[in-house]
């Protein structure tokens, strides 16, 4: 069943991205193009998603949207689990001083609600797409770390560790080579969750006018920008609203698989 | 236990001094002069001079450390200095709009407890039947789905087509539904998922079977044994949710036009008002870090097994 729901999930995860990667291709229209005379129409076979307050067909600006909305929800990812990785597995395996530092930077991250953080960083970093996925990367950062070292405080113990050092491997060489490849599961499962959240938090940073700036656009700008004309115009929150709901729907479904499959402890049933 | 208590109030000085830290440092490391945003707005011509003159008025002159320093010492009292537009104090102005936010978090948090717990009390008992899957499909749409979206979309429906609830704004409690709705819709999710499985995990333990098999009824075996010991667990989870409802109510309160907290600090960020930023993030970790402590004290009081020392 979880395994059947995990590949649905992956299926659905690939479409979202080809339909982002060829949307030049795919998109009926130019999604910045536009037309005064088709202002704020229901979908029609013409537009099929209708068109929003400038004439612009709603169908390209989802696809085009598409782009920047998966690009927000994997660059924090691959920057949070870089950094956090590091940090765990140097924290964990130096001990000591370092890992005391590290642990209390990490407090002092997870001192605030994780929206609010990336609220705060994009605040004073200033609005824009770059900082707010920045911003979701920094509070992502505890997850992995904490993950990390958990895994290498149990891991340094172990009998191949020690034979690693007894022969004389410095410590960049057990980190990399040989903590690093036995924590890649965990760290794969974590990094597929938090994919989901990176759109979810990156599209609300957007809503809010602190993402992407107009007149690109995500999911989260035009759900926010065609708001006001709402009780007329639904189709233009319905659509980038669902496209957002697909994205993260799809990768928790991959993410929950991936974790049973790796991890069958945590198997719930 | 006091010294207990004690301990972890002295460790949350050191990370609330972080936080303002980090925050101060992103600051002034980033370009973009408020000075400069503020002049901008009131339509004068930004002449260096003017410029120069609004730093100085506002001590953004100075060399950072001296501004933190100045910030510290000030907040120690109570002072959370003057915002930077509109030059009112930062603290009443923070309590003011607080209550918005707590009423907000507080009303969600039993929303979600009272919706989240019997689903996943439901999913538990009937486990890989149709109503399992309902509710874990339910649970993974919860959490799956953009709370500003659901906000929005509740707000269209009961709002503005159906006209039984207000669209935004406070005043009556029929105010707070639709926004604690949209706050505790992620939580639901979780609170679900996690009661579920912690009391699966109870119905498997031996203590379990001896009562099935001295034949009590399945229902006493479920509310009377099985579910007390999985509470606990629960209510640590309803706990650490506060954070995160707090952190929603951040985009809730600007969807539906409180005045609380959240959106105190979406207009700060807008305008690069340090002050208030730093006031709000001061605060807001402040509540939070209490919050854990008090969860974290709430579980040792529920299980004697947990001292603390």
């Amino acid at each position: 069943m979880r395994n059947r729901m995990a590949v649905i999930g992956l299926i659905v995860f690939i479409l979202l991205i080809l339909t982002a990667v060829f949307a030049p291709q795919l998109a009926p229209f130019d999604p910045d193009k536009q037309d005064w005379r088709a202002r704020l129409q229901g979908p029609s076979a013409a537009h099929l998603f209708g068109t929003d307050e400038f004439g612009r067909d709603m169908l390209s600006r989802t696809l085009f949207g598409g782009q920047i909305s998966l690009v927000a929800g994997v660059v924090p990812v691959i920057i949070g689990a870089t950094l956090g990785t590091l940090m765990g597995l140097t924290a964990g395996y130096l001990g000591g001083r370092w890992d005391q530092l590290m642990m209390r930077f990490l407090d002092v991250l997870l001192a605030l609600p994780s929206i609010f953080l990336a609220l705060a960083i994009v605040g004073t970093l200033g609005p824009g797409l770059f900082n707010a996925m920045l911003a979701v990367a920094v509070v992502s950062i505890p997850g992995y770390a904490r993950v990390v070292r958990g895994q290498v405080l149990t891991l340094r113990e172990r009998d191949y560790i020690t034979a690693a050092v007894a022969a004389g491997a410095g410590h960049a060489r057990v980190i990399f080579r040989h903590l690093l490849r036995n924590i890649l599961s965990p760290l794969l499962v974590q990094a597929t969750l938090s994919v989901g959240f990176s759109i979810l938090t990156t599209a609300s940073l957007s809503f809010l006018g602190l993402g992407t700036q107009p007149p690109t656009s995500d999911w989260g700008e035009m759900l926010a920008s065609g708001r006001q004309y709402l009780p007329d115009a639904w189709w233009l929150a319905v659509f980038p609203g669902l496209f957002v709901m697909l994205a993260v729907l799809s990768v928790n479904l991959l993410g929950d698989g991936l974790r049973d499959f790796l991890d069958p402890r945590s198997r719930n049933d | 236990m006091t010294r207990y208590i004690i301990k972890r109030l002295v460790l949350m000085v050191p990370v609330l001094l972080g936080v303002t830290l980090l925050v101060f440092l992103i600051f002034h490391l980033t370009p973009g002069d408020p000075a400069r945003v503020l002049l901008g707005e009131m339509g004068q011509g930004a002449t260096p001079e003017a410029i120069e003159a609004l730093r100085h008025q506002l001590g953004l002159d100075r060399p950072w450390y001296v501004q933190y320093g100045d910030f510290l010492l000030k907040a120690i009292q109570g002072d959370f200095g003057r915002s930077f537009r509109g030059d009112r104090p930062v603290l009443p102005e923070l309590l003011a709009r607080f209550p918005v936010t707590l009423q907000l978090t507080l009303s969600a948090l039993g929303l979600a407890a009272l919706t989240g717990i019997p689903l996943g009390i439901i999913a538990a008992v009937k486990r890989h039947t149709w109503v399992d899957h309902l509710v874990m499909v339910v649970a993974l749409l919860g959490v799956s789905l953009p709370s500003f979206w659901f906000g929005i979309m509740l707000m269209q429906m009961f709002a503005l087509k159906f006209k039984v609830l207000p669209p935004s704004g406070t005043g009556t409690w029929q105010h707070m539904i639709l926004p604690a709705v949209t706050v505790a819709l992620s939580s639901v999710a979780f609170i679900a998922r996690m009661t579920r499985s912690t009391l699966l995990d109870q119905l498997r333990e031996d203590y379990v079977r001896t009562a099935r098999s001295k034949g009590l009824r399945e229902r006493a075996v479920v509310f009377r044994h099985a579910l007390k010991n999985a509470f606990i667990p629960v209510l640590t989870t309803l706990g650490l949710q506060f954070g995160n409802l707090l952190g929603g109510s951040v985009v809730t309160e600007s969807i539906f036009s409180l005045p609380g907290l959240g959106r105190l600090a979406v207009e700060a960020i807008k305008g690069r008002d340090l002050p208030s930023i730093q006031g709000s993030v001061l605060w807001v970790a402040l509540v939070f870090s209490l919050v854990n402590l008090a969860v974290d004290l709430g579980y040792a009081a529920l299980d004697p097994r947990i001292r603390y020392e």
